[in-house]
């Protein structure tokens, strides 16, 4: 049979591996042909195949921007077989990685908006390459609001970025941790994501929401935006599903009519509203 | 449209195999499944093909201790000639990423393909020769030349005509064959490349009392077959949902996944390592790992769920996607299910529990509203002695 090319990755260099917390650490990757490097794009929100030789292939959205050039960020939590083999890797190995694949968040349709970030956990990953873009064009947007929630203080990711976030004008970051995970003098929030969501209340006429996290946090923190009356078009979250192909072929995230793959991971409440139940 | 006899088909089939590879139903141990031919399998194949001889025994399949004439259906659909069980992809080793060569672009023949198979392949296309085109499974379609063989004996498990298609039909095949009386074939081109192939051949042009004898084993042939799915609308699909119906019918299911494996539509896969090896395999949405994250998350975790996606991706989403059902009505999920599980009967029984419930639905073939989960409808709509 003639080969899948389709399926062929490039081949990419670890150039970085920064632990995150106990059970992430972030990769940085650079591609082995320079004309690839040139020629790879992305969006926010997209996502690519990360290989291990030996051990396979999962599925991780681009943690980092778009506009830093030369190289791609994932961060990787530990998990399985394949999760387990990315943490191992030596500073200079050779990884698989294709794509990228799915949509992306809409840039243009959350200019001139207020932008309200609600992420759990290694979700956060999938909203960063979003936020450092946002940031970098922080005129175009109104009020930015970042919500972050951990189990505990230890299992916040990106320590040193939320730092710097809280540190800009015009910005504002709350970071909580689940009762219980706080540490001696945490100063930020302690209770769940949605319940601080809640308490915090943020506006909702001009907002747009954008959340990521595990899929409980994700449906509480839908089920509270509900009730503060927001704007189903104007939620917008990303999926985590089972992958293999990122194509719409091979049929592992399909939900309904959709394929998380091809018709996401972006969606808004509004269109997954009726699947929801199905897939977080 | 042309008419061979057993000698000229011969010939015909050896001018069309030309230097192509033949994949043809062999009959192993009383049954056909369809293969790749060895050169010396080739030429007694060649001769008078099992599946020709099947085709022209005019014994039923069905018939009680018919053992001499098996099904006319092969075991396996033609799809994995296209979309292999296992395919390499690459070969990554931790020094480097090695892509398979290319391949030498061999052309194929493909004998003797039923209807239901052929259209299955139609459905495949909607898939992999979509938005983004797999390369391997277009190359197979474009190398392959699919001569199709029209199907007399249609069995108890075959219901095609609810389906868009039936025993007669010819999409997907690039020239037809109905097995006429004495050994005689009717041959017609259905595709440019099939017609092309025809306009080789000396035989005899067929004439209307050929034609017509055709046309009378057509209808033969499709009043032979008893059964038909009705596929609810999407209404009542969507309505179905939550029925605690899917509990009731898939309890029996061991997920063993043979019907998606025989199915010629089903296309899941996995992609897995073996060794420095990637591969591509068949998989299939029964299993308990299909949808299982490595964390553990899972949103079909309990059997149902999966049974009920597999069933609603065929009837549902495929139809909202690509404007078909993902079934083509060949039966084989039925005929191989070790738990007996029918799916004319679990998908007929989703419109009628929902009528049950209802002022002003469809009822059953009998006129009355069926319960939900009903055993007993189908096993006598299906009628005659013990199904496999």
């Amino acid at each position: 049979m003639t080969p899948v090319r389709i399926y062929t990755p490039f081949a990419a260099r670890v150039r970085e591996l920064r632990v995150e917390t106990k059970d992430v650490k972030t990769l940085r990757l650079v591609f082995e042909e320079e004309k690839v490097a040139e020629t790879f794009a992305f969006e926010p929100g997209q996502f690519v195949e990360l290989s291990v030789a030996g051990e396979g292939e999962a599925t991780f959205c681009l943690a980092s921007s778009p506009q830093e050039k030369g190289y791609l960020e994932c961060s990787v939590k530990r998990v399985g077989l394949v999760t387990e083999a990315i943490h191992r890797l030596d500073p200079d190995a050779l990884v698989g990685l294709r794509g990228p694949y799915g949509n992306s968040f809409p840039l243009q349709r959350m200019e001139g908006r207020d932008l309200i970030f609600v992420a759990g956990g290694i979700g956060l990953a999938a909203l960063r390459s979003l936020i450092k873009v946002v940031l970098a064009g922080r005129g175009k947007f109104g009020s930015i609001l970042i919500l972050y929630g951990a189990r505990s203080v230890e299992d916040l990711v990106y320590r040193e970025e939320l730092e710097k976030w809280r540190s800009l004008k015009g910005l504002k970051t709350v970071l909580t941790v689940d009762p219980g995970g706080e540490s001696p003098g945490w100063k930020g929030e302690i209770g769940f994501v949605p319940a601080v969501l809640e308490r915090l209340n943020p506006g909702r006429r001009n907002s747009t929401v954008i959340t990521c996290g595990p899929p409980i946090m994700i449906r509480y923190v839908l089920a509270a935006l509900d009730k503060m009356g927001f704007d189903p078009q104007e939620v917008i979250t990303t999926l985590e599903m089972k992958m293999k192909c990122g194509l719409g072929h091979c049929g592992r995230c399909n939900v309904g009519p959709l394929y998380v793959c091809k018709d996401g991971p972006v969606f808004t409440y509004a269109r997954i509203r009726e699947f929801v139940e199905q897939i977080i | 449209m042309r008419i061979l006899e057993r000698k000229t088909l011969a010939e015909f089939l050896k001018n069309c195999l030309g230097d192509s590879e033949l994949i043809a139903p062999v009959e192993i141990e009383g049954r056909l499944y369809f293969q790749q031919l060895d050169p010396e399998q080739q030429l007694a194949e060649l001769a008078w093909p099992a599946a020709a001889a099947k085709a022209v025994s005019r014994e039923h399949g069905e018939s009680p201790g018919a053992t001499s004439a098996p099904d006319p259906l092969t075991v396996n659909s033609i799809k994995e000639f296209f979309f292999p069980r296992r395919q390499e992809l690459y070969e990554q080793r931790p020094d480097g990423i090695i892509p398979r060569d290319a391949a030498d672009g061999k052309r194929r023949l493909l004998l003797f393909a039923r209807a239901c198979d052929t259209r299955g392949l139609t459905i495949l296309d909607r898939v992999f020769l979509g938005v983004t085109e797999d390369e391997s499974y277009g190359r197979a379609r474009n190398e392959t030349t699919i001569v199709g063989l029209h199907c007399l004996q249609p069995d108890r498990h075959c219901f095609c005509t609810s389906l868009d298609g039936g025993p007669f039909g010819t999409e997907g095949m690039d020239l037809a064959l109905t097995p006429l009386e004495d050994e005689r074939f009717l041959a017609q081109g259905i595709s440019d490349k099939g017609k092309a192939l025809l306009a080789t051949l000396g035989g005899k042009q067929a004439g209307e009392g050929e034609q017509e004898e055709a046309e009378q084993l057509r209808k033969a042939a499709e009043g032979a077959i008893r059964r038909a799915i009705r596929v609810p609308d999407q209404q009542t699909m969507d309505a179905r949902f939550d029925s605690p119906y899917w509990k009731e019918v898939s309890r029996a299911c061991l997920t063993c996944g043979i019907c998606s494996y025989l199915c010629p539509t089903c296309h899941c896969f996995d992609i897995v390592d073996e060794g420095y090896l990637r591969l591509r395999c068949w998989d299939t949405c029964s299993s308990d790992t299909f949808t299982r994250m490595a964390a553990g998350e899972d949103h079909r975790r309990l059997k149902h769920s999966r049974y009920r996606q597999r069933i609603y991706h065929k009837f549902s989403y495929f139809k909202e996607n690509f404007d078909t059902h993902a079934c083509v009505g060949c039966g084989r999920c039925t005929r191989w299910c070790p738990v007996k599980t029918d799916i004319v009967e679990i998908v007929n029984g989703i419109g009628e529990t929902a009528a049950a419930g209802r002022p002003s639905g469809n009822e059953s073939a009998s006129g009355r509203p069926v319960k939900a989960g009903a055993k007993s409808t189908a096993a006598k709509s299906t009628g005659r002695g013990a199904r496999r």
